[in-house]
């Protein structure tokens, strides 16, 4: 994780609004300002001016605290708009 | 064992998580479960988690105590239960740590008194710790107890076991009084291997005096055993002897006749007095005399 970090930073990339993905176990995702909609499928968040959308079943908020999000569940994809 | 408390609140999870979020309150395991929101926090949060939801409509309640709370409240369910336990396990701890009794075993059997004088001066007693026993030097002494050939000191349980083996012989012959002066003089030397000292070298000592006590003192408490050890003790003694002549083969007679050992002789000095028929030796003998008790 410490590695991706650093490569990411050296490449300019702003990790505080990252997402980091685990198919079928959860998503992490910095930088949420709220939660706009919630369901066991569909986890939708405003991230900054992005609006994110975790898709998947089962779904459920596994920690949320200080903009940073752990989704956990059967997560299938995301989608930024 | 987590402190995480599981909260339900009766609304949508959005506008909740909002709340939450807003008020910096850490939120876990968020799920919707029909028109319940559910969520974890921290113990600490509850309070605040309760002050955010206060209007009625939320009808917010704790689910499920957090592992810690539940174990706490447990326990002070249960105090009774506990502190019998508590009170069983110190019990059992201190009964392995301390030393309830002392038990003298084997065919030195009969020194047990003084076994038990020898443990208690070396540190160990009932309600005592185990390890206050210096046991190399404890062991060391009870050997020294006359016809002691084997020591052994063993912790069983809370039971101090000290198993002695004594010569056989002994056992019947040991003399269970002190040492007494069967004559007056001063005493030159004293040995006490067994039992306490009644006097010092150098004194005057008279025939019928206590030289070593049978027994030991133990702080405050004195504790019965045997007295073994022995004692010189510097006698005069002036004797007259009847012989034809004063030839040196009469002297030598004379001196004879007292039954003394020659190495016990400090000093002799005689005179002659002329007599009808012959000479009065009057000799005048200062010797040494050995006592001793309980001594192979």
């Amino acid at each position: 994780m410490k590695l991706l970090e650093q490569l990411l930073a050296e490449y300019g990339a702003d990790v505080t609004k990252s997402i980091t993905l685990v198919p079928g176990f959860c998503c992490f995702i910095c930088g949420v300002k709220t939660i706009t909609s919630f369901s066991p499928e569909n986890i939708t968040v405003a991230a900054g001016k992005l609006k994110v959308t975790v898709l998947g079943a089962g779904m459920e908020v596994g920690s949320y605290f200080e903009g940073d999000l752990m989704v956990k569940g059967d997560v299938r994809g995301i989608t930024i708009d | 064992m987590t402190d995480l408390a599981q909260i339900s609140v009766i609304s949508s999870a959005e506008p909740a998580l909002k709340k939450l979020q807003k008020s910096k309150i850490p939120v876990y395991n968020c799920k919707k479960q029909g028109a319940e929101f559910i969520f974890c926090v921290k113990d600490k949060d509850i309070k605040k988690v309760f002050a955010i939801f206060a209007k009625p409509c939320y009808n917010v309640g704790v689910r499920r105590k957090s592992t810690k709370n539940r174990f706490l409240s447990g326990l002070l369910m249960r105090i009774g239960l506990v502190a019998g336990a508590l009170v069983f396990a110190v019990s059992a701890y201190l009964s392995g740590f301390l030393v309830l009794k002392i038990e003298v075993t084997g065919s030195g059997g009969y020194l047990k008194d003084a076994v038990r004088g020898i443990i208690a001066e070396e540190g160990a007693g009932e309600w005592k710790p185990f390890s206050a026993l210096d046991k190399p030097v404890a062991s060391g002494r009870i050997l020294s107890l006359p016809g002691v050939t084997f020591c052994n000191i063993q912790k069983r349980g809370s039971v101090l076991v000290v198993r002695v083996e004594a010569e056989p012989a002994l056992g019947n012959g040991v003399v269970p009084r002190p040492l007494v002066a069967d004559v007056s003089g001063t005493l030159r030397k004293i040995t006490a291997i067994c039992g306490t000292a009644a006097a010092e070298e150098g004194a005057p000592v008279k025939e019928g005096d206590v030289l070593i006590y049978a027994g030991v003192q133990s702080g405050e408490k004195w504790v019965e055993g045997i007295a073994a050890g022995f004692a010189w003790i510097e006698c005069k003694k002036t004797c007259e002897y009847f012989a034809a002549d004063g030839s040196e083969n009469s002297i030598r007679e004379a001196y004879a006749s007292l039954n003394l050992q020659a190495e016990n002789i400090i000093s002799k000095t005689h005179s002659l007095q002329s007599e009808e028929g012959g000479v009065r030796i009057i000799m005048e003998i200062v010797y040494l005399h050995k006592i001793s008790i309980n001594l192979t």
